[in-house]
C-alpha cells in the first residue's frame, strides 16, 4: 500500500481523468455533437471554437445548482444552443435536444480506466471512500455503471453546492458528510489547484497523472494509476 | 519507415489554452462595444483573415470605424495586445515538443508545417523557437489556400520533395486534416497531448485514426 495512506481513514476521489475519461476526448463536445456538427466545425478556426466553448460555459458556471438529470439536460440544451449560435452552426432544435440528451444520459460518453473497479473494491475494505467532483447529477449514473457506486459512503458534487473546486465549500461538505478530520483523509485528483485547495484544508493531496507527464514541481505525492495505491 | 513528418500548428505543436486569451471578448471590451457588435465584422471576416485577403490591422480598423471608435492609439494598442497573445502561446508548449522535433532532425527527417492561420499568427510562428525546425512551411494566409483544401498538402509534399506515402501527418484533427492526409496516402496520426490537458478542441478523439498521447511517440515512426 502507498505509504501516504498508512495512517489515513478516508480517501476522496475526483471523477474526471481520475476514475474515467471522455470517449470523444472532450467532456462537452461528445461524440453525438461531433457526429451532428463535425462537418460544420470544419471551416471554423480553433480560436473561435475555443472562445465559443468558454462563453457557453459561462451560463453553466453561473447556474450550477442542478437538482436532477432533467434540469441537467435543460442546462445542456442551453449550452448547445449557445454553441450553435456562437459558431453559426444552425443546429435545429431537434439536433440540440438530441445532443443534450446524449450528453446527459448516454454513459458511453464516459470510459472508466481499467484499474478503477478492482482498486476501489480493494480500498473499500480498509478505507471509507468519498467523491469530490465538479460534475452534474448524471455522475451518479456513471459511478453505478462503473460498478463502484456501492463502495462510496458519500458523494460531494459541485452541482449540489453550486460551486466548483477549489472552493473550500466542496471540501467542507465532503469532510462534514464523512464526519472525519482533514488529517485523516487523502484526496486524489488530476488537477493541481484542486489538490492545493484540499491541502489548505489539511487534507493530504495525491496527484494522479494518468496519461500526462508527471508534474514534478507540484510537490505532491504523485501516482500514474490507481493501482499504485494498493501495490 | 517514413522520411518526413508534417505537423499542424495550433492544438498540435502549441495550444491557445495555456496562455491568457486575447480574442473576441477581450478585443470588444477594450474597444468598448458589445461583443455581438464586434463579432458582426470579426467572425464575418474570419475566412478572409485565414486566407490572407484581410489582415488583423485592416479588420480592427474596420471595426473601429464602423463603431465610431477609431483612433490611432487604440488601434495600435489592440494590434499590439493581439500579437502579444499569439507570441505568448509559444511560451507554454508541451515540454516534449522541442525534444521531439530535435529528435526528428537528429534522424535527418524532413519536417513540414501546414497551418490555417491569420497574419498575426504567421508572424508569431516565423519569429518563434519552432520555426528553425521546419524545412517547409505552408501557411494559409500566405498561400491563399486553407485546410482541408488538398492543394495546401500537395504544395507541402512537393516542396519537401517526397511522396505522400513516405510522410507522417500529425494534427489535432481540426479542419478534416487527418481525413485529407489519409486520402493522400500519408500516415495520419492524431495529436492527443493537448486534448487531455485542455477542453474544447475543434474535434474530439477521432477513433478511426492512430492517437498519440505524447509528442515523443512520434519518433517511433522513424
Amino acid at each position: 500500500m502507498l505509504e501516504v495512506l498508512r495512517d489515513k481513514k478516508v480517501i476522496f476521489f475526483d471523477i474526471g481523468y481520475t476514475l474515467d475519461y471522455p470517449a470523444s476526448g472532450d467532456w462537452f463536445f461528445v461524440n453525438k455533437f461531433n457526429e451532428i456538427a463535425g462537418n460544420r466545425l470544419c471551416d471554423i478556426s480553433s480560436e473561435r471554437i475555443i472562445e465559443a466553448g468558454k462563453k457557453a460555459m459561462d451560463y453553466l458556471e453561473k447556474n450550477h445548482l442542478v437538482k436532477n438529470e432533467e434540469e441537467e439536460m435543460a442546462q445542456f440544451i442551453h449550452y448547445y444552443s449557445d454553441i450553435s449560435k456562437l459558431l453559426n452552426l444552425n443546429l435545429s432544435v431537434q439536433e440540440i435536444e438530441a445532443v443534450a440528451y446524449d450528453k446527459t444520459y448516454n454513459m458511453d460518453n464516459y470510459i472508466p480506466y481499467s484499474d478503477v473497479k478492482d482498486t476501489i473494491e480493494i480500498l473499500s475494505k480498509t478505507f471509507k471512500l468519498g467523491i469530490i467532483s465538479d460534475t452534474w447529477p448524471g455522475a451518479t449514473r456513471q459511478l453505478k455503471l462503473m460498478g463502484i457506486e456501492v463502495f462510496f459512503s458519500f458523494l460531494t458534487f459541485s452541482c449540489d453546492i453550486g460551486v466548483f473546486k477549489p472552493d473550500e465549500r466542496m471540501y467542507i461538505d465532503a469532510l462534514k458528510k464523512m464526519g472525519c478530520k482533514p488529517e485523516d483523509a487523502v484526496f486524489i485528483d488530476d488537477v493541481v489547484i484542486n489538490l492545493e485547495g484540499a491541502a489548505k484544508m489539511g487534507i493530504t493531496p495525491i496527484l494522479i497523472t494518468r496519461e500526462n507527464a508527471p508534474k514534478a514541481k507540484a510537490g505532491f505525492v504523485t501516482i500514474k494509476t490507481l493501482e499504485e495505491l494498493v501495490k | 519507415m517514413k522520411k518526413a513528418a508534417i505537423f499542424d500548428m495550433y492544438e498540435t505543436l502549441i495550444t491557445l489554452w495555456n496562455s491568457k486569451p486575447y480574442m473576441g471578448r477581450e478585443l470588444s471590451e477594450d474597444i468598448g462595444i458589445p461583443e455581438s457588435k464586434f463579432r458582426e465584422i470579426w467572425d464575418l471576416t474570419e475566412d478572409e483573415r485565414t486566407l490572407g485577403s484581410k489582415t488583423l490591422e485592416e479588420v480592427l480598423e474596420q471595426v473601429l470605424r464602423v463603431n465610431n471608435r477609431y483612433n490611432v492609439e487604440l488601434h495600435q494598442n489592440l494590434v499590439k495586445k493581439r500579437i502579444a497573445s499569439k507570441v505568448e502561446a509559444f511560451e507554454h508548449m508541451h515540454p516534449d515538443i522541442i525534444p521531439m522535433l530535435q529528435g526528428l532532425k537528429d534522424k535527418n527527417i524532413k519536417i513540414g508545417l501546414i497551418t490555417n492561420c491569420f497574419n498575426e499568427e504567421r508572424d508569431a510562428i516565423r519569429n518563434s523557437i519552432l520555426f528553425q525546425y521546419f524545412d517547409v512551411v505552408c501557411m494559409s494566409c500566405e498561400l491563399g489556400i486553407k485546410k482541408p483544401d488538398q492543394r495546401i498538402f500537395e504544395l507541402c509534399i512537393e516542396q519537401l520533395e517526397i511522396s505522400p506515402e513516405d510522410c507522417l501527418y500529425c494534427g489535432d484533427g481540426g479542419s478534416k486534416e487527418l481525413e485529407v492526409a489519409q486520402r493522400m496516402n500519408m500516415l495520419p496520426v492524431q495529436a492527443l497531448w493537448y486534448l487531455k490537458e485542455n477542453s474544447r478542441q475543434p474535434v474530439g478523439r477521432l477513433s478511426e485514426f492512430i492517437g498519440v498521447q505524447n509528442p515523443m511517440e512520434i519518433l517511433e515512426y522513424f
